[in-house]
């Protein structure tokens, strides 16, 4: 049975954001009986991310956290994938990071050392909230589109959507969303969202194979 | 060909508009309010910069219809 790993750190409040999107991931996969392992908190740390990806060798990595151009951060800012050092658990696998930058150098080291497919961002990602509701993300209006361009990548991955249908998806969303946006009857505030949601569909990328799937 | 001050200008005004209640998450390291994102591209710090230039990609791609 192919497996689903998740890794989702709390230690501020914008991989708190992550966090909470990475839910409504978890309820789809649990929906679908998807095996998956949900490395929350502290236990984003590189000790077991290792041990499970060479262990238990999941099909599908998702990371949140932050990070840069040679690594993927958990939590506390713990580095829990650098290029030239471990990049190689990604071998066979299809990895997609929410994180700054990854996909520029990371990702591509990590494709040369056997990763299937590897999805992020070749610049910072980017959201916008609600100032009024960083106590519930999931009430924040704002930052739901950026949950919305973001979660289906997963969803659709895990639908059996290759890598290059399933980003494709996601930024046909972005230019819909940023359409919906640009009527005269959109909400105050959705206006300026717009230009952020065609910060993170600009940025967004993949390497590797266009047709490996889940 | 699009002067770059004028894009700059061009963003300005439109983060002096929004509304005050939104903050941008951007990076590992940025969490901006619209004064903050005001002085970044004021400045042109490295931020400021890629925000500029971002407009410009926005500007292109709005008239390709997105």
């Amino acid at each position: 049975m192919k497996k689903f790993l998740i890794t989702r750190p709390t230690h501020e409040i914008r991989v708190t954001y992550l966090f909470h999107w990475g839910k409504e991931i978890l309820e789809f996969a649990k929906k679908k009986s998807i095996n998956f392992t949900d490395f929350k908190n502290g236990k984003a740390n590189r000790k077991d991310v290792e041990k499970y990806l060479k262990k238990q060798n999941p099909r599908l990595v998702l990371f949140n956290g932050h990070g840069n151009t040679s690594m993927i951060c958990g939590h506390d800012d713990e580095p829990l994938i650098i290029s030239n050092e471990n990049e190689d658990l990604l071998n066979s696998k299809i990895t997609y990071a929410i994180v700054c930058d990854a996909a520029k150098k990371l990702g591509k080291n990590a494709v040369k050392k056997g990763c299937d497919a590897f999805i992020g961002y070749e610049g910072p990602f980017g959201f916008v909230r609600d100032a009024s509701r960083e106590c519930n993300p999931f009430k924040d209006k704002f930052a739901e589109p950026f949950k919305e361009i973001s979660n289906i990548i997963v969803t659709s991955l895990l639908k059996g959507d290759s890598v290059e249908e399933s980003v494709e998806k996601s930024k046909h969303l972005t230019s819909e969303l940023i359409k919906k946006y640009s009527t005269s009857d959109a909400e105050p505030g959705f206006k300026d969202i717009r230009f952020w949601l065609f910060w993170d569909k600009f940025f967004l990328n993949f390497i590797g194979d266009p047709t490996a799937k889940f | 060909m699009v002067d770059y001050e004028e894009i700059k200008k061009l963003v300005l005004i439109r983060l002096e508009a929004m509304p005050p209640d939104i903050k941008v998450s951007i990076g590992s390291e940025k969490d901006l309010s619209r004064e903050e994102l005001f002085r970044e591209v004021k400045n042109e710090t490295e931020l400021g910069k890629l925000i500029i230039k971002m407009q410009l990609e926005y500007l292109r791609s709005m008239k390709k219809g997105f």
